[in-house]
């Protein structure tokens, strides 16, 4: 690799620099938009009846998730905001995937999920949008 | 004063790009593991992560019928609050999943629930949700409903509310059902407990739990 001889003013040396801010920064972004997908904050594990699960509050979250081992699990989603403690998008079904997406709306909020009969599961909140 | 930065010779700064520039690919392919291991997890975060993978339906296209994105309005109706919610039956990006997600059309939020794509009544007679804001505690409830399908050897629904009341629902067409609830049973602090199928001859095939609990 060889690089043409730099303008006056402009060294080759700050072009190298420059390369290599490039790189870095472009490889902090990819492995940061990746990280802003979302976490499970509960399981996959075994939950009681009557069991629930918080993730931490963020303005970023508009979806959760919970779901089952199969479908047949009464269980619920939502979201709480962290000004009223309010419930939003709250669903509560049986089905293999119980979701709920609730739009960024600059509130911070956090992903709720409970259990209302004996299954395994887990939890996942993130941000649909990253 | 001397310069922080010493002028290295020209090889050791091409190792060093070459350096950076393999590590910036190992940390974009960590990247990509990470995400890889969401595949499985939830639904609309199966394949890769971007817009056209956001779960499950972006809200866009005709009101009824067949969307741009194949997804289907099996039925309209507007919630307690008047804003108009679709009922929206569609399968996952990746086709392994069916959802019927009730939609506000107002916001684009979204609730609702996925089961595998070859038992879409995930072993039941019906698929169905109750979603609502507000909570927990009832009396603070609002815009609750219940969205369902159910199968066709179904033949009648009823929900059954915490006052032991028994109030049937109709089957449109495509087998969908919905019940808003009024809000002054809220008030008074009743509810839906069940949802219950029924056959042609009358007899009870399917009883699902709801209700809201907090």
């Amino acid at each position: 690799m060889s690089l043409a001889r730099p303008a006056a003013g402009f060294s080759r040396t700050r072009i190298w620099r420059l390369v290599v801010t490039g790189a870095v920064v472009s490889a902090v972004f990819a492995a940061t938009a990746d990280a802003m997908v979302g976490y499970y904050y509960a399981g996959p594990k075994s939950w009681a009846n009557g069991q629930d699960a918080s993730s931490s509050y963020a303005t970023t979250h508009n979806f959760n998730d919970m779901s089952a081992s199969s479908a047949g699990y009464d269980k619920m989603t939502t979201f709480v905001d962290n000004v009223s403690y309010s419930w939003h998008n709250t669903v509560r079904n049986t089905a293999y995937e119980t979701i709920a997406r609730w739009a960024s709306n600059g509130t911070s909020r956090k992903g709720y999920c409970k259990a209302y009969t004996s299954l395994y599961a887990y939890c996942f909140v993130g941000n649909s949008n990253a | 004063m001397r310069s922080p930065f010493r002028i290295k010779p020209r090889r050791v700064l091409r190792r060093r790009v070459l350096l950076v520039v393999g590590l910036a690919l190992l940390a974009a392919a960590s990247a990509g593991a990470v995400r890889a291991s969401l595949w499985g997890g939830p639904i609309g975060l199966t394949k890769s992560v971007d817009k056209a993978d956001a779960p499950p339906f972006p809200v866009r296209g005709p009101r009824n019928g067949l969307r741009p994105d194949g997804t289907r309005v099996i039925a309209s109706f507007k919630a307690a609050n008047g804003i108009s919610h679709d009922a929206v039956l569609g399968s996952s990006s990746d086709s392994k999943k069916i959802c019927l997600l009730d939609v506000n059309l107002a916001t684009g939020d979204e609730a609702g629930g996925c089961n595998p794509t070859d038992d879409a009544f995930g072993g039941r007679r019906f698929l169905m949700s109750l979603s609502y804001d507000g909570g927990p505690a009832i009396g603070s409830v609002r815009n609750a409903h219940i969205i369902g399908l159910a199968a066709s050897d179904v033949a009648s629904v009823a929900i059954v509310s915490s006052d032991g009341a028994r109030k049937d629902v109709a089957l449109n067409a495509s087998g969908a059902f919905v019940y808003v609830v009024p809000p002054g049973e809220l008030k008074r602090g009743v509810q839906p407990v069940a949802v219950v199928a029924y056959d042609a001859s009358g007899k009870q095939v399917d009883r699902q739990a709801t209700g809201i609990t907090g």
